[in-house]
């Protein structure tokens, strides 16, 4: 067995009367990284928290932790500490008296509990608080506090449930950025962070895990998440706004293979050959990010390579321009620097990045390019 | 918190408009009325009773207001009496002497009873309570209601097979055949009461607790009880309660030495002379004890204890 793997997971399901939260779940945590579990609402990312803290035992299938099987250790052989989505605060005691109450089981000193309550207390900013009750705190107040219950203790294992969830942005924004810090203070540790937001997911992440419905879609650092997703729902779920996806044709013109529909045109290098010549269907799904289009406002030269279509809306975000564009049918976002010369209702010629198109199988959605081994490095 | 001038109005503005219009409020404000003397009526009376002799009890019609004595309460706590006089009036003297050592007596044999029993029940049945609330078994739901059911039974139903019983097994007359047979008057409304309140508590509060390193039986006191001390002290008011006014049981499973005091109240009505004021009087002390016990548990039933421990 390898000594860097912290957590293993072999063969797990998780049954809950007849629905499966959790299906064949077979993957790896190293030691001292940072996973982020990520995925929609119901995926069972709650769920493998709770089997990796003991608090709930898989139905089937086995974890390894330290690589001691550990499907018999009760929570509290294990050394894991846990937040809640849903705070789980004591009601009846102060803020003190919840971030010392992993402490006072331990039979540590007054003043030694006292230490390290307000040395927590004060790196996630509520020392003003410590005298308070949960519920005279507000939604960002009682984070924290839930935060510092479970960093108080020196652990191994971090699993932290949707931590940044239920803030507004303005506070999620500041906690994200206080994250860092908190990072460098868990180095030494395992952390498993559970998110629905993509961008935490980017943005903290060593190695970032996707499942849906129970099921592993694809495990990997952040630059694979993003760029060789395994499968168009990885592709959509991460990225905003969401990839552009249409279903074209394959067809093939002297040496030239053009993916057509009744809208779209567009002409694909002889890089792509391996993976069209052994892909045996007709149709194919192809992706690719509104980042990665460039744009022409004036008609230009090589037109015939451009498609023509219509600015049906231009909506500035987070700094970043989105030129929403219609031909015909199909529409398409584009992400752009802000510009004042873009209007609604101008005509526009758009053409994606060569390099940047994803391709998918049309009845499995899967990544044509990751899966050929033929294509470069893929 | 101290507001301003003009916060102050605010507030004031607020307060008004979520109030009831006037008209309103004047009615409802009358209604309750109406319902509160309506329960304190018989109070009142038996107050009004204790207070007065005899004679002005049996007056007709009722006069309600005249002249108040304390000669009621004096005489529930007779020891030395006149010796002396005629049979008859020696005869009335030593009544009077049982009657008033078997007030005190009663008193005493009531609290002893009522508290043991309630506190046996509150011992078994909390834990049971949250046995039932947390674990799974089969048969759980079942057992439940079968200590529910305990409650259903009407007491005249049980009672001469009890007897019987008591007779054989020698627990006739006895403090622990009546603290038993109380104990099952007070445990099902423990077990059921404390049971929903700790159904309500979140489950998560004790998986924290797991995660805390708490062992289930710190969780149970730390972290379960406190929050549970509402529902707890609901119960506990209403079997005390219950087991205070208990009459039939006292009545047949007990001697004259162990009577509860609601059966030594009835003794001031014999031969002698039916001493309504007395009676009162007795029923007037008879009743703090448990005024006391509801007024100090009422302390513990306020609402929204687990406020704030989850994300709603």
């Amino acid at each position: 067995m390898e000594n860097n793997k912290k957590i293993i997971f072999k063969n797990i399901y998780k049954k809950y009367k007849d629905i499966f939260a959790l299906k064949n779940i077979n993957y790896s945590i190293n030691n001292n990284e940072f996973l982020v579990i990520f995925g929609p609402s119901g995926a069972g990312k709650t769920t493998t928290l709770k089997i990796i803290a003991g608090l709930e035992l898989p139905t089937v299938g086995e974890i390894f932790i330290n690589n001691q099987p550990a499907n018999s250790m009760s929570t509290f052989e294990r050394n894991v500490r846990m937040t809640f989505e849903n705070y789980i605060l004591y009601p009846h005691l102060t803020v003190f008296e919840n971030l010392a109450s992993p402490l006072r089981v331990k039979k540590i000193s007054f003043e030694e509990i006292k230490r390290r309550v307000i040395e927590i207390a004060d790196v996630l900013g509520i020392s003003n608080y410590l005298d308070r009750l949960p519920r005279e705190l507000s939604g960002g107040q009682k984070q924290r506090v839930s935060l510092g219950r479970a960093l108080i203790v020196e652990s191994d294992i971090y699993l932290l449930d949707e931590p940044l969830a239920h803030l507004d942005a303005k506070i999620r924004h500041k906690l994200r950025a206080e994250f860092q810090n908190i990072k460098s203070f868990l180095s030494n540790s395992t952390v498993i962070y559970v998110t629905h937001d993509y961008q935490e997911a980017l943005a903290l992440a060593d190695r970032i895990c996707i499942i849906d419905k129970g099921e592993l879609i694809q495990i990997g650092n952040p630059e694979e998440i993003y760029n060789k997703p395994t499968n168009i729902f990885v592709a959509e779920i991460i990225g905003q706004p969401q990839i552009n996806i249409s279903k074209l044709n394959i067809s093939r013109e002297k040496d030239n293979i053009y993916l057509v529909n009744k809208d779209l045109r567009i002409n694909l290098t002889k890089k792509f050959m391996p993976i069209i010549n052994s892909y045996n269907k007709n149709e194919i799904i192809f992706g690719c990010r509104p980042q990665f289009w460039d744009f022409k406002l004036i008609e230009p030269e090589l037109s015939k390579d451009f498609l023509k279509g219509k600015i049906i809306a231009y909506e500035i975000r987070n700094y970043r321009g989105i030129i929403t564009v219609q031909i015909n049918d199909e529409v398409i976002n584009v992400l752009c620097d802000i510009s004042r010369e873009i209007n609604e209702k101008d005509n526009i010629w758009i053409q994606p990045k060569e390099e940047e198109i994803l391709l998918f199988d049309a009845d499995t959605n899967n990544n044509l390019v990751t899966k050929n081994k033929e294509f470069g490095d893929a | 918190m101290r507001y301003t001038k003009e916060e102050n109005n605010i507030i004031k503005k607020i307060k008004r408009s979520a109030n009831l219009s006037r008209g309103m409020g004047f009615t409802v404000n009358i209604l309750l009325f109406v319902v509160f003397i309506l329960f304190l009526f018989p109070v009142i009376w038996i107050l009004i009773m204790s207070l007065k002799t005899q004679n002005q009890i049996a007056m007709m019609p009722p006069d309600i207001f005249s002249s108040f004595t304390l000669e009621n309460y004096k005489n529930l706590f007779q020891i030395g009496v006149e010796q002396g006089g005629t049979i008859t009036e020696q005869t009335a003297q030593t009544l009077t002497q049982i009657k008033t050592a078997g007030f005190l007596n009663g008193l005493m044999n009531t609290l002893i009873i009522s508290v043991t029993s309630v506190l046996i029940a509150t011992l078994v049945g909390v834990p049971a309570a949250y046995g039932l609330s947390r674990y799974r078994s089969p048969g759980k739901e079942s057992t439940a209601f079968i200590f529910l059911s305990f409650r259903f039974v009407p007491e005249l139903v049980i009672l001469i097979p009890l007897y019987i019983i008591y007779q054989k097994v020698n627990l006739y007359g006895t403090y622990w055949g009546l603290i038993w047979v109380y104990i099952l008057i007070s445990l099902p409304m423990i077990i059921w009461i404390t049971r929903s309140y700790i159904d309500d508590l979140p489950f998560d509060l004790e998986q924290a607790a797991m995660l805390d390193h708490y062992s289930k039986l710190r969780a149970f006191f730390k972290i379960i009880l406190p929050l549970a001390k509402p529902g707890i002290a609901a119960a506990i008011i209403l079997s005390f309660i219950f087991t205070w006014n208990n009459f039939i049981f006292g009545f047949i499973l007990s001697t004259n030495r162990l009577q509860p005091i609601t059966v030594a109240i009835i003794r001031y009505l014999d031969i002698t002379d039916l001493n309504y004021g007395t009676m009162a009087a007795a029923i007037m002390i008879s009743i703090i004890p448990m005024i006391i016990v509801s007024q100090i548990a009422s302390r513990y039933l306020v609402s929204g204890l687990s406020l704030g421990a989850i994300k709603q």
